[in-house]
């Protein structure tokens, strides 16, 4: 296959001096991303497998492949080139991403929102929606003086990140019931330089055990969460990606989608302030149904004060105060 | 949420308005409530059950029908930022025609260069001024010697 390549390099082997892109290995051997993508039918392998949008997966992983940024890579590849071990990257990773492996997992970074955060196999990929909630969120507290922040069930850190980032004044506890998304999420703090604002604890949450030990008396002025808000039924819909290579864990919410959500009722009206914010991210028909639950339950305690919808028109957010 | 985005878009920074001398006075505001917005098929609603990752974003501005297309960056969230920065500034080409602040910023650049060429003008023709002077003198100098 090698040797095919080479020999089919020869007549252009004059242009590729001209464009000689890192490392030293002699001109000669290496290849147009334009003519590795044809001879490895790898539009057509793509297709077959199923997977959407295809130009940008294509583009995501040659700027990672070349180590260029997304945006400085240019929308024709026919200027740029792959020496051998960038090839043999190129064609594992289209490989891949064939097998339905999630992009963000095979370039082993996403971005969110202003930041850029590691991922990690099994730990949830924040979605675009979560940005949209988080921007309400951060607007909600910008002109706010101190706010002690705790997260349920962080993740990669995206949400606490985030707002650490935004906001000087926050400083964030979080928790997180799958030990490799507690290191990830320690992992990005630091990186981000935020670690001395944010601490990340592995605790399950569970009836009058919501907080682990160290915590069990804290109260915060916000707490936020994206809790598991996908109902069993809907489970036979979810995409390759997610339910081979994501952490179910994160997504299961059990019947009505609300199992975890409850729990993180419970745990606010024992952890938050007075006037304290709860802002949850959940599925589509949630928002009503939370209000009835805080009306029917909470009363006294917890107060329905809004929904709000993500930037698809879906109404997906509540705020919640604490009475 | 955008929309006071939206507005923040619509002047560039005051440090930037002073230190340039363009006019912005003419310069558009954009309404939210005017632009028809579309996502990447394959794009769009998901949540968690989902993993996507489409960038693309359309946007169309209804009242004149003009629309851009962006996917410069990795997410769709800063292309749809983006891409209200470009609708801006052919909104502001589409009304305001020589008055634009791309009209005003190439008219700038072609007077500097314009300047620059008469300029350098100037100066090759003291050059040459000063070598005639000069070989005309060396010349008077040599028939002397001789």
């Amino acid at each position: 296959m090698l040797r095919q390549l080479t020999r089919s390099m020869g007549p252009t082997s004059r242009l590729l001096k001209q464009v000689n892109y890192g490392t030293n290995a002699p001109a000669g051997t290496h290849i147009p991303v334009t003519k590795a993508l044809e001879i490895g039918q790898w539009e057509e392998k793509l297709k077959a497998a199923g997977v959407e949008d295809r130009k940008f997966n294509v583009k995501c992983i040659v700027s990672h492949v070349l180590k260029q940024k997304f945006s400085s890579v240019p929308d024709s590849f026919d200027q740029l080139q792959l020496n051998p071990g960038q090839l043999a990257d190129f064609e594992r990773f289209l490989e891949a991403r064939c097998a339905r492996m999630p992009l963000q997992h095979i370039i082993g970074e996403w971005d969110f929102m202003d930041i850029t955060l590691k991922t990690s196999p099994s730990v949830f990929i924040p979605r675009p929606e979560t940005e949209e909630f988080m921007r309400l969120v951060i607007d909600d507290h910008k002109n706010a003086k101190h706010v002690d922040l705790l997260e349920v069930g962080c993740g990669s850190g995206a949400m606490s990140l985030s707002m650490l980032h935004s906001l000087p004044q926050v400083v964030a506890t979080a928790i997180e019931r799958s030990k490799a998304a507690t290191v990830l999420a320690a992992e990005n703090a630091k990186m981000l330089g935020l670690l001395n604002r944010f601490e990340v604890h592995n605790h399950t949450m569970e009836e009058d055990k919501y907080l682990p030990e160290a915590l069990k008396d804290k109260k915060y002025d916000l707490i936020i969460s994206n809790p598991p808000y996908v109902k069993t039924e809907e489970f036979q819909f979810l995409h390759p990606e997610v339910v081979v290579y994501e952490n179910l864990n994160a997504l299961d919410g059990g019947s009505d989608g609300l199992r975890v959500a409850r729990l993180v009722f419970d745990l606010a009206c024992r952890h938050l302030r007075p006037g304290g914010k709860l802002w949850l991210e959940l599925g589509n028909d949630h928002p009503p149904m939370v209000k009835t639950i805080m009306n029917l339950k909470y009363e006294g305690r917890l107060k329905f004060i809004a929904g709000y919808s993500d930037q698809y028109q879906r109404e997906r957010f509540v705020q919640i105060e604490k009475v | 949420m955008l929309r006071g985005l939206v507005r923040f878009l619509a002047l560039p920074p005051t440090a930037v308005r002073c230190k340039s001398n363009l006019d912005y006075s003419r310069f558009p505001v954009l309404q939210e409530s005017d632009i028809e917005e579309t996502f990447m098929r394959g794009s769009g609603p998901g949540g968690q059950a989902v993993n996507k990752t489409s960038n693309c974003v359309f946007l169309r501005h209804l009242p004149t029908n003009i629309t851009v297309k962006c996917h410069t960056h990795r997410l769709a969230s800063k292309n749809r930022v983006e891409a209200r920065k470009l609708l801006l500034e052919k909104l502001d080409v589409h009304l305001n025609g020589e008055h634009s602040i791309a009209a005003q910023v190439k008219a700038q650049e072609q007077r500097k260069s314009t300047e620059r060429r008469r300029r350098q003008e100037k100066l090759q023709e003291m050059k040459k001024s000063w070598q005639d002077r000069e070989r005309t003198d060396g010349g008077t100098k040599s028939t002397d010697k001789e």
